[in-house]
């Protein structure tokens, strides 16, 4: 047994340092572990991270390109459909720069014409007086505004039917020249250019003002007919009946009197 | 990034000013109203035929046309590169037109291109096709459209005009192309025919005629169906009908009353309205564009004299007191002047003047030359002559050049009418 001692004795000690070494090891093995633990969490925490900050950048990044694909289909859109109305706005920018060229050419010939005038001092022959009036003007010239060419230009306008312009230019000259012997006739053509229009109340007023103003002037038949056939139009047959017989008797040999006796016997 | 509307509008609206402005200042624009003679030079390319055998062939008809049409449409000056010395000729051109004419079978196709010049560069291209028998209304709508891209206005190579053809005792409606091509009759009644006028929309044509039998009557009909009907054949006198400017209505003179009176009809003829109420003679009536006023011959002043006057027949006027013995007035598409003719020694003139009867203008002497009617862009009036000895049609281009005759095939031809644009070609 001694023997089993003295071999026991310095195996006791090794063992014992060996356990000690152990324990030691053992002592600190576990938090050798516990750090890298540590370690791969906080890395494995961090990869979660970026994997979530990069899921998060894949989201805006899918947003924007959504948003990016949106904007794109609105571009062709609006590309395909500017295309399909280009030619049509084209042709109707034309139409509209000829339309604008004619009335520049119209007004520039007006220009001129006034302007030749002016430098000429009004010695150039004036343009015949329309054959239906009969008449010169009674406003003496004065190297200001026309009366005959201001009357010429809203005819003008009436006959080539830019109704608008006419009227503003017979208005415009009964402003100026509401004694001048063409009054009546500027009169009667602002009625012909609501008539042509189918305006047929605004139309008989005017007409009416050729009848209260020049009742003795050379268009009062022709507007006391005209002044007829609105009311006419317009459904007041009595009041058209009257007019017709106060023309046939005011005007017994005009014109006029004898349509008036027509639509008399057609109305009977 | 969408833009909003009025931006939308504001960044085409410059794009599309920043092509036309620039095109406008190369471009040459023609004033087609002014008459005067500022003809633009263009050279002629012969079209490269293609397809069938027989393109070559017409497509060598269809150059000469072309420029015939170009030449008469009085806006430019023309010259022929295919001919010799051509090239020459076509130096000082502003633009030069060509393009490919293709056949197949019964079908024609023309690729026309205008090239402005020095630059070469397209202006205008555009596909015509039409059946190769009628061939030369696809030329005449390339024409019109070339017309049409330097003056601003279409031309008038794709109309017709109706007239009267005498042949003996007989007088029978007529009509051609414009250009004087493929007159045909469209009556063969052995009797008297007079004084054609197209509807507004060119599908029919009023005349008068006797061939009732009786008096002189207003018949209509289609140039296509050639089968005539009556409009008026009332007691007495029914000439001079001319369908107003919305084809509602027919202007005429009746002598329903014993006196030669003017009366509106609707379109079927019926519904007359009297017009006139004076014992005078009112004869040749015609409406003005608007439809609003009529111009007429009355001899109410002692000699025939134009007068003007409203639709309903009231505010009654003579056109002008600077010329006397005035008839056949024609008012122009634009109503801005009239034309008539004016009693010579010797026969008639042709004048023009505003439509306030002031600025009158001898236009047309030498022969006698009557029934002066406008082509529908204002630019032509076409009457009948015999001043080279033979009674035919003519046409002035308004440009103080000379008139030129229309080719009738050396019958003696009279009254014409010129057709409006639409109903110009059945092809197109």
């Amino acid at each position: 047994m001694s023997g089993r001692n003295t071999v026991t004795r310095p195996g006791r000690a090794a063992g014992t340092l060996l356990a000690a070494l152990l324990v030691a090891s053992a002592s600190l093995t576990p938090g050798c572990y516990s750090t890298q633990i540590t370690l791969l969490r906080s890395g494995l925490d961090s990869l979660r991270a970026q994997v979530d900050t990069m899921q998060a950048r894949d989201a805006v990044a899918y947003r924007v390109l959504a948003d990016t694909r949106s904007e794109l289909q609105s571009q062709r859109d609006l590309i395909l459909s500017t295309r399909a109305s280009s030619g049509s706005t084209m042709s109707e920018m034309f139409d509209q720069m000829s339309a604008l060229q004619g009335r520049l050419d119209e007004v520039l010939h007006r220009f001129t014409t006034i302007a030749e005038r002016a430098n000429t001092g009004g010695a150039t022959a004036a343009p015949a007086v329309p054959a239906a009036a009969g008449a010169v003007p009674a406003v003496p010239s004065t190297g200001g505004p026309d009366p005959i060419l201001a009357y010429d230009n809203a005819t003008r306008d009436l006959t080539e039917g830019r109704y608008g312009m006419a009227l503003q230019g017979y208005r415009e000259f009964l402003k100026r020249f509401g004694t001048s012997e063409l009054a009546d006739n500027a009169q009667y053509g602002a009625g012909e250019c609501f008539f042509a229009q189918a305006v047929f109340d605004s139309a008989s007023l005017e007409y009416a003002r050729v009848g209260e103003q020049w009742p003795k002037g050379d268009r009062a038949a022709a507007a006391l007919y005209k002044l007829a056939l609105c009311q006419e139009r317009l459904g007041r047959g009595a009041e058209s009946r009257r007019s017709l017989e106060d023309l046939i008797k005011r005007f017994p040999t005009s014109s006029e009197a004898g349509l008036a006796k027509d639509r008399l016997g057609s109305k009977k | 990034m969408t833009l909003r509307p009025l931006h939308r509008f504001s960044l085409f609206a410059i794009l599309a000013l920043a092509l036309v402005v620039p095109a406008l200042a190369d471009d040459v624009r023609l004033d087609i109203r002014s008459g005067a003679s500022s003809r633009l030079p263009l050279k002629l390319t012969a079209f490269t035929p293609a397809g069938d055998r027989d393109a070559g062939a017409t497509s060598v008809q269809a150059d000469e046309v072309l420029a015939a049409d170009l030449r008469n449409s009085g806006a430019f000056t023309v010259a022929r590169a295919w001919e010799a010395g051509g090239a020459a000729a076509a130096a000082s051109a502003q633009a030069e037109v060509g393009g490919k004419w293709t056949q197949r079978g019964s079908t024609i196709r023309l690729t026309g291109e205008v090239r402005e010049l020095p630059g070469r560069q397209v202006i205008l291209t555009k596909e015509y096709s039409g059946p190769a028998a009628r061939w030369r209304d696809v030329v005449h709508r390339f024409a019109d459209d070339i017309v049409l891209q330097f003056t601003g206005e279409l031309g008038v190579s794709a109309t017709r005009i109706a007239f009267i053809v005498q042949d003996g005792r007989t007088k029978e409606l007529w009509v051609m192309d414009a250009d004087g091509h493929d007159p045909r009759p469209l009556t063969a009644d052995r009797s008297v025919a007079q004084s054609p006028a197209w509807s507004p929309d060119g599908s029919l044509l009023i005349f008068t005629s006797y061939r009732g039998g009786g008096g002189p009557q207003l018949w209509v009909l289609s140039p296509e169906a050639r089968k005539p009907f009556l409009l008026s054949g009332r007691p007495g006198l029914n000439t001079g009908g001319a369908y107003s400017p919305d084809g509602t209505g027919v202007l005429c003179t009746l002598g329903i009353d014993g006196n030669a009176e003017l009366y509106r009809l609707d379109a079927r003829g019926g519904s007359p309205q009297r017009l006139t109420t004076h014992r005078g003679i009112d004869t040749s009536p015609c409406w003005s564009p608007t439809g609003r006023e009529i111009a007429f011959t009355s001899d109410r002043s002692g000699v025939p004299q134009v007068h003007v006057m409203d639709a309903d027949g009231g505010n009654l006027r003579r056109l002008t007191y600077d010329v006397s013995y005035t008839d056949s007035p024609a008012w122009s598409p634009r109503g801005d002047r009239l034309a008539f003719v004016v009693r010579t020694d010797g026969g008639f003139d042709i004048w023009t003047c505003r439509s306030d009867g002031t600025n009158t203008t001898r236009i047309v002497a030498g022969g006698s030359n009557e029934n002066p009617r406008w082509s529908p862009d204002g630019r032509h009036v076409v009457f009948s002559s015999d001043r080279d000895g033979k009674r035919s049609l003519w046409v002035s281009d308004l440009d103080g050049a000379s008139p030129r005759k229309l080719d009738t095939g050396g019958r003696k031809a009279m009254s014409p009418a010129w057709s409006p644009r639409s109903g110009a070609t059945s092809s197109r």
